[in-house]
Parts: structure tokens; sequence; C-alpha cells
């Protein structure tokens, strides 16, 4: 069954219907909720909470794309979970340590090492560390952006439906965050290679 | 050129090139600008190390299913009533259209029936033709024409030759069975056989209808229940009167017995009356259903 079948199905009370479509969802929404709360029982509470207002609200959803409606919805929660806590600080790179398993990710770089390689596992997951931790230090507004665009490959159109802003505010905050980014990693050059050291080619 | 003294503009021009959403004018232009400054070539090659650092983050598993049960949505039960009502009336309406098809392809099959019962039921009764009932027998055969997929083929021969017989019970035998008529008619052949043991077989000879007839109208007003074992032929002269005084009454169509439709069908317009009701119902309930959804 297609989605368009499976979202008519779930705005007349289909529950069934609407868990294959969380199914189908919950790994990318759930990720985009982590990589924006930085610890995985923040992120797993708002993901729920996502789906569950989704659900509630699916009569509300006029068509385009659900995909982008969906993960607005996530989103926003995840903005609501936040305000709760109020605005608590950037989480520390202790507080990410335990974020759960791996899927395979698109690079390979940072999947699992093989048992020869335990030095390079351990840069990596340090750099991992150090990348999420700057990432949390990124204001909200510019942390789903660049979450959006860099971690999970939206093209600016489609991270502006996620985010109900023009395709300008994606550009300008997506610079903005790219920028901090730059600027928290610089004092962990030592974990990037070589050729990928954040350093001004004047200072050399 | 550091990505902090980098103007804000060109840091966004930068990075929407890096994510190929300049357009191609711009993107031409900041190429040209690229080949002349080294270090904005270096701004670029940053801001392309953190994209791909940020792009490179592993995907996490979810640490459970986020799939809601009907209790976490405040959903009742009957909600699922939906798509089974649904289903229902699909299963009740192919069913329904099913035998309706079916109904009419069989019906037309013994539609064809008739004429051939009606060729055999008057092959069986030439005498009653020579005796003037022949228009006796073109009365049955079109009733039986008007209602020709209901009729066996038995019944309507047996019919065929003894409408005069009933007549003359009063009523009696029309109220029996076809099954019942033909086993009084052959009580009535195998009673004849014993007194005329020499004859041949009386129906094969005799004029079916008057015959009986005449036999037991006489024997009725005196003895009614032996009008079947009395083994006494009338005389021709009186059969002929009798035929004539009686001829009328035989082609009345209304005393003839009645072609019936044999039950199988009745019972198949049944189910298909019932079905379309069902079927009307439980679309009202799935509509009703997918209305308080």
């Amino acid at each position: 069954m297609d989605e368009k079948s499976l979202i008519r199905d779930a705005k007349h009370g289909d529950l069934d219907a609407f868990n294959r479509l969380i199914i189908e969802y919950q790994n990318l929404a759930f990720n985009i909720a982590l990589r924006t709360m930085g610890d995985s029982a923040s992120a797993a509470d708002a993901t729920q909470e996502a789906f569950l207002s989704a659900f509630k609200g699916l009569r509300k959803y006029r068509g385009g794309s659900f995909r982008s409606w969906l993960l607005r919805i996530v989103t926003n929660a995840c903005y609501d979970e936040l305000r709760r806590r109020k605005r608590r600080p950037a989480a520390s790179l202790d507080a990410l340590e335990d974020e759960g398993e791996f899927i395979a990710s698109d690079s390979g770089a940072w999947g699992q090492a093989s048992p020869a390689e335990p030095e390079q596992e351990a840069e990596r997951s340090e750099l991992r560390k150090a990348i999420e931790g700057c990432l949390q230090s990124l204001p909200l507004d510019f942390r789903v952006v660049a979450v959006l665009v860099d971690i999970q490959g939206h093209d600016y159109n489609a991270a502006s439906e996620v985010i109900g802003k023009p395709v300008g505010t994606v550009k300008s905050r997506l610079a903005r965050a790219r920028k901090r980014m730059r600027k928290c990693l610089e004092g962990r050059r030592e974990l990037f290679a070589p050729a990928d050291r954040l350093e001004d080619e004047g200072r050399l | 050129m550091n990505l902090d003294h980098l103007p804000r503009r060109e840091l966004e021009r930068l990075s929407a090139y890096l994510d190929g959403e300049l357009r191609a004018g711009e993107a031409r232009k900041l190429e040209l600008q690229l080949q002349r400054d080294p270090s904005l070539r270096d701004a670029l090659r940053q801001l392309q190390v953190i994209s791909q650092s940020m792009r490179a983050l592993p995907q996490v598993k979810p640490p459970r299913s986020f799939t809601l049960s009907p209790d976490s949505v405040g959903l009742p039960q009957r909600k699922a009533s939906y798509p089974i009502l649904r289903f229902a009336t699909a299963l009740a309406a192919f069913a329904l259209v099913a035998l309706v098809g079916i109904d009419v392809i069989t019906g037309n099959l013994i539609g064809a029936m008739p004429s051939r019962a009606l060729q055999e039921a008057v092959a069986q009764a030439p005498a009653a033709e020579e005796l003037g009932l022949a228009d006796a027998a073109k009365s049955e055969v079109g009733e039986m024409d008007e209602a020709p997929a209901e009729a066996p083929m038995d019944e309507m021969a047996a019919a065929a030759e003894m409408p005069v017989e009933e007549e003359a019970g009063e009523g009696l035998a029309m109220a029996e069975p076809a099954a019942e008529q033909e086993d009084a008619v052959q009580a009535e052949r195998s009673a004849e056989e014993p007194e005329e043991p020499g004859e041949p077989p009386a129906p094969a000879e005799l004029p079916p209808q008057p015959e009986p007839q005449l036999v037991e109208t006489q024997v009725s007003e005196e003895e009614p229940l032996l009008g079947y074992s009395a083994p006494t032929l009338p005389q021709p002269d009186a059969l002929a009167n009798q035929v004539e005084h009686d001829e009328p009454i035989a082609v009345e169509p209304d005393q003839q017995p009645v072609a019936r439709p044999s039950s199988p069908r009745l019972w198949i317009r049944g189910i298909e009356i019932g079905l379309a009701v069902l079927t009307l119902v439980l679309g009202a309930l799935t509509l009703w259903a997918r209305k308080r959804s």
C-alpha cells in the first residue's frame, strides 16, 4: 500500500495504517530529535510525542510532502521539550556517551572499527563526540537547520518546509551554523586528518 | 581568509555554493572569484570539512518502536470496525453479483427446456387431440410457456395426461403434489389390468383425459373414494357425450394444474433478496462508521 493510501486510511482513524507510516519514518524522526536534543532518552520522548501529535492532528494535513509535515512536528516537539527544560546548558560530551546502537552511516567513516584498528576507532569516537558537543552548543534555530541539511541531507527547500521559514532563512542559518561549528572545532584540530585541519592557510 | 572575517554575504554564498544551491550565474561568478582568491578557496575548504564531518555522523537505531496503541491515542476499539465493515460490504456485494450472474445464466439454460417438454407432452397425448382436446393441451402448453423455466419435464408431462382427472376430484387432486397425481394414475392403470388382461394397457390406447374424468365423475357421486379403483370402462357414446360436456371445463386455464417454480430457484431468489438487503445495511453501517471515525 502506498503512502497516500496509508495517510487516507489513517485520517479515517485506521491506527494500523498510521503505525505503518511510523515504522517508515521513525528512524529519521528519532535521529533528527537525537541530534537536536542531544540525548537518546529525550529524543525518544520527543519522537513519541511527535507521532502522537501527528496522529491526532492528521486532519490538518492538507497534502504536500508528508515527510516535511511530519518532521516539522518532530522539530516542534523538540522545541517544546527543550522549552520545558528551560533551556538547560548544552550537553557535555560525557552526556553523549550513551548514544545507542548505530545504523551504518553513509560514508562509513565512523562505522564499526575492525579489531586491528583500535586507535583509529578511538580517534573517530573522539571526533564524533567533539562534533556532537559543538552541535549542541549551537543556538537551537541554527542547530535544527544544520541537522536537517548537513546531517540528514535535506536540500534547502525541504528544510524550509520543515522549519516553516523562507529558503533565505535556511541559507543564512546554515552558513552561520557552519561558521560556529568551525570555531568550536578549531580547538580540536588534532582530531582531524592533516588535510582537513581547520587552520587558516595564512597561519601556516 | 578566516571565516570569522568573511563578510556574512560572502559566507552565505560560499555555503550555498557548497550545497549546489546557488543559481548558475551566481555560481559562475563565484568560481571566477575562487580562481583569483586563495583565501576564499581556503574558506570554502573549511566549510566543506565541517559539512562533511557532520554528514558523517552515524545514524542511530531508535531504542524502541514508536508505534501507537489504541489506548495511547484514546481511540475506542469500535473504530477498528470501519475496515471490517468495509470488507464485509464488499464481500456481500460480490456474493450478490455472483449469485445474480449464476441465476441469469442458469435461467437462460433452463428457459430453453420447456419447448422440448412441450413436445413430449403433446406426443404422449395424441388421443386427446383426436377427441377435441387439442385446445385444452394448447392452453396448457401456453401456460407452460408463460413459466417455462419453472416446471420440470416430468410434472409437465403428467399434467398434460391428466388435467380433467384432477377436476373430477373436485379440487382434491389439485391440492396434491404432482407425484401423487402420477401415483394415482398408475394405481388406476394397475387396477384396470386385471379386468381385461387380454387387452393392451389402457393408457396407451384410451383417450387419457376424458376417460378418467368420466369414470371418476360417475363414481364420485356414489363412492368417491373408489373412483380410482373402478375398472369398468365407459361406453364410447357416453364417453363422447361426457367429453363434449366436460370440454369447456377442461379448457379453463384457472383449473389447469399450474406449473410451479421449482423450490431451488425460489431459494436462490430468496438468497438474492437477502444478500441485497444485507449489502445495503452493511453499506449504510460502513458509511456511518466512517463518518463517526
